[in-house]
């Protein structure tokens, strides 16, 4: 990690009010900050105004137990920051960041689509990619449907010879 | 007034690719609009899951035709860090070379559709015929048009003979004149200003907190441009000055002027990196099995800022690939830059963020 | 003017399907895009023609299999296809020469062009496959 990385990451911490339960780096560019799911809204706030005022997009991880919910921010130059937090998948919901960054209304909807994450707060979380005539409750993204489809496609497979 | 929603779409001559827009109209102005994505969705991310590094690049090149290297670029790029692989400079150069003729091959295009969405259909057929420029050196230098599969994993996949070399030196330099005389259409011609002077306004703090990327937030003079703010590849080897081009129009006139400065831009760009093309390999070997970790990777498509967030777990095949168009990041400030628009210029104003539906869906 | 015309062959684009004999067909079929693309060939007044470009429009690849969940595969699972022009993306010489061979296999006048039209590029008739059944037309 670079010096001004350091210090930055230091700072962060320093100033913050609430909890941050993880700081670290992810490659060259990149501070990880991980907070719990009720600080996001609190801390999203925070890190905009210490130049990270860009939300390049959300990402939605199946990790078993839980969904990681990652908001990749950016500023004008390095280091970049990434918020990461963590939901049950049996209860999915977080609230929405549209009050701090309006532009994150299109990614939220993008997880809740594929991995079923419920953001409260949300203006319209409709459908953003998946056809109108896609089941209720199946989340392609999730590792269950990932490994239907895969056992799926070896019998294919295996049928076609 | 009366008001009156009508769905423009999914199959509409104004429209290139498939979306539907339900456009609510007061009269002649437009009180509210809204989009309905999805119809390209090919599932790219969940197929990456089940196919190896190498195939997962292939598939994610043809995510989207016009800018199809940055994608196969950055997805190499993001692979290369999990591995911790150093790519030779060579291989850089000739990565960054292709991707501004990309760039130059993009915004002639858009220029040109920009062009017939107006009316203006003599600007369409000479911008695409001279945008044949672009197609023939990039043929020359991969053997497609487009989907040219020069970025491996681990470096270049051919690489530049001093003839190439020259012929691209040329052919930038050709596109440099005309790309002059295409700032005094843009700038000049009255029919053109009366149709984009004025449409599409977006302002700055909209631009900044709508998260919009790429020309259409440099257009709104929001100076954010990945190749300068985080530099990858060759772009920091530039030796001439290389800033982000910004316009305070905020408005589609705003916009046809950034994007073609940035066609100058690239050309000064390529002019200068390919008489300074260093030696050496174009490529080093690359492990088939990746190590666990994860990583973030952006670069500056010509639509705007591409991000690939990768995950791998030891195996041949990634455990999560999340790519983020830069056109899905401009649909709300489009939406938002609809409203109070006249319903004949909702074209042109959808056009003018540059949309790329292939691109939004995956 | 651009190097590739096909309005010289006397074809106009139209933007309306209830004007055109012929159906260009880009890209795989998407579950959304499913009732839209009959809908659309339905509206098309008979003779109709569909044409596939591309390979993802031919058969569906690489979109279609090992993981995907919204590609249901090339055009020809949802409307019947006269003629295949694979390529990735094909080159626009051969969506020209596609085009006109179909056009020539219902029109036997227009075979003379067709054969000049392969002396400028050797090689170009393998670069598109008629599908078995032209019967639409006659």
């Amino acid at each position: 990690m670079s010096e001004v990385a350091e210090k930055i990451m230091a700072q962060v911490r320093e100033d913050y009010a609430g909890e941050i339960l993880d700081a670290t780096t992810m490659r060259r560019h990149e501070l990880v900050f991980t907070v719990a799911p009720d600080q996001i809204v609190e801390f999203t706030e925070f890190v905009v105004q210490y130049g990270w005022w860009h939300l390049s997009t959300i990402t939605g991880v199946d990790e078993g137990e839980e969904i990681a919910i990652l908001y990749h921010l950016c500023g004008e130059e390095p280091p970049a920051a990434t918020i990461r937090t963590a939901v049950p998948k049996a209860a999915a919901r977080l609230q929405s960041i549209t009050s701090v960054i309006p532009g994150a209304t299109m990614y939220e909807r993008e997880v809740h689509d594929l991995f079923g994450v419920q953001f409260e707060g949300h203006p319209r979380l409709d459908r953003l990619v998946l056809p109108d005539d896609w089941p209720e409750g199946v989340y392609p993204l999730r590792i269950e449907e990932i490994e239907k489809r895969a056992a799926k496609d070896k019998e294919e497979k295996e049928e076609n010879g | 007034m009366g008001r009156i929603t009508f769905p423009i779409g999914p199959q509409h001559p104004a429209l290139k690719e498939p979306e539907s827009f339900k456009i609510t109209a007061e009269g002649e102005r437009v009180v509210d609009a809204d989009v309905r994505l999805g119809y390209n969705h090919r599932s790219i991310e969940a197929a990456c899951q089940h196919r190896n590094y190498v195939r997962g690049q292939y598939l994610c090149e043809r995510i989207c035709g016009i800018c199809s290297h940055i994608h196969c670029n950055t997805f190499a790029r993001a692979v290369e860090e999990l591995l911790d692989l150093e790519v030779p400079m060579r291989a850089k150069y000739i990565r960054t070379i292709v991707a501004e003729l990309e760039r130059i091959h993009s915004h002639l295009l858009w220029l040109g559709v920009a062009g017939h969405e107006v009316g203006f259909d003599t600007l369409f057929m000479y911008v695409w015929r001279d945008r044949e420029i672009v197609q023939d050196l990039l043929e020359l230098i991969s053997g497609n048009r487009v989907n040219y599969g020069m970025a491996t994993i681990g470096g270049a996949k051919m690489d530049l003979t001093p003839e190439i070399v020259s012929k691209c030196m040329e052919g930038c330099k050709l596109l440099l004149e005309r790309t002059e005389y295409y700032k005094g259409v843009a700038t000049t011609e009255g029919t053109f200003l009366k149709r984009v002077e004025g449409v599409g306004m977006l302002s700055q703090q909209q631009a900044r907190e709508l998260g919009a990327v790429g020309p259409t937030s440099r257009a709104s003079n929001v100076p954010n441009d990945i190749r300068h703010d985080f530099p990858y590849d060759a772009y920091d080897q530039i030796q001439m000055e290389f800033e982000p081009i910004t316009s305070d129009l905020c408005d589609v006139l705003g916009r046809t002027i950034v994007r073609v400065l940035e066609t100058e831009q690239a050309c000064r760009i390529c002019l200068d990196l390919l008489p300074r093309l260093p030696e050496g390999d174009i490529q080093v070997r690359a492990r088939p099995r990746v190590p666990e970790g994860e990583t973030l990777v952006r670069c500056e498509a010509p639509r705007g800022e591409l991000i690939y967030y990768m995950r791998s777990n030891g195996t041949d095949k990634p455990a999560r690939v999340k790519v983020r168009t830069p056109s899905l990041a401009n649909w709300p400030a489009a939406l938002a830059m609809l409203d109070g628009a006249y319903v004949a210029d909702v074209p042109i104003t959808i056009a003018s963020i540059d949309p790329c539906m292939a691109c939004t869906d995956r | 003017m651009p190097r590739f015309d096909l309005e010289r062959f006397g074809i106009l684009l139209q933007g309306s399907p209830r004007h055109a004999d012929v159906l260009l067909c880009t890209g795989p079929i998407t579950r959304q895009m499913r009732d839209r693309v009959i809908r659309i060939y339905e509206q098309c007044p008979e003779p109709k023609f569909v044409i596939a470009v591309g390979t993802c429009a031919s058969s569906g690849r690489p979109f279609y299999g090992d993981g995907n969940y919204n590609v249901l595969g090339g055009v020809d699972k949802v409307i019947p296809v006269n003629m295949y022009i694979p390529g990735c993306p094909p080159r626009p010489d051969a969506i020209t020469y596609g085009v006109l061979k179909l056009l020539a296999s219902v029109d036997p006048k227009l075979e003379k062009l067709l054969h000049e039209f392969e002396q400028t590029i050797p090689g170009i008739e393998a670069s598109v496959q008629l599908a078995d059944s032209v019967e639409q037309a006659s």
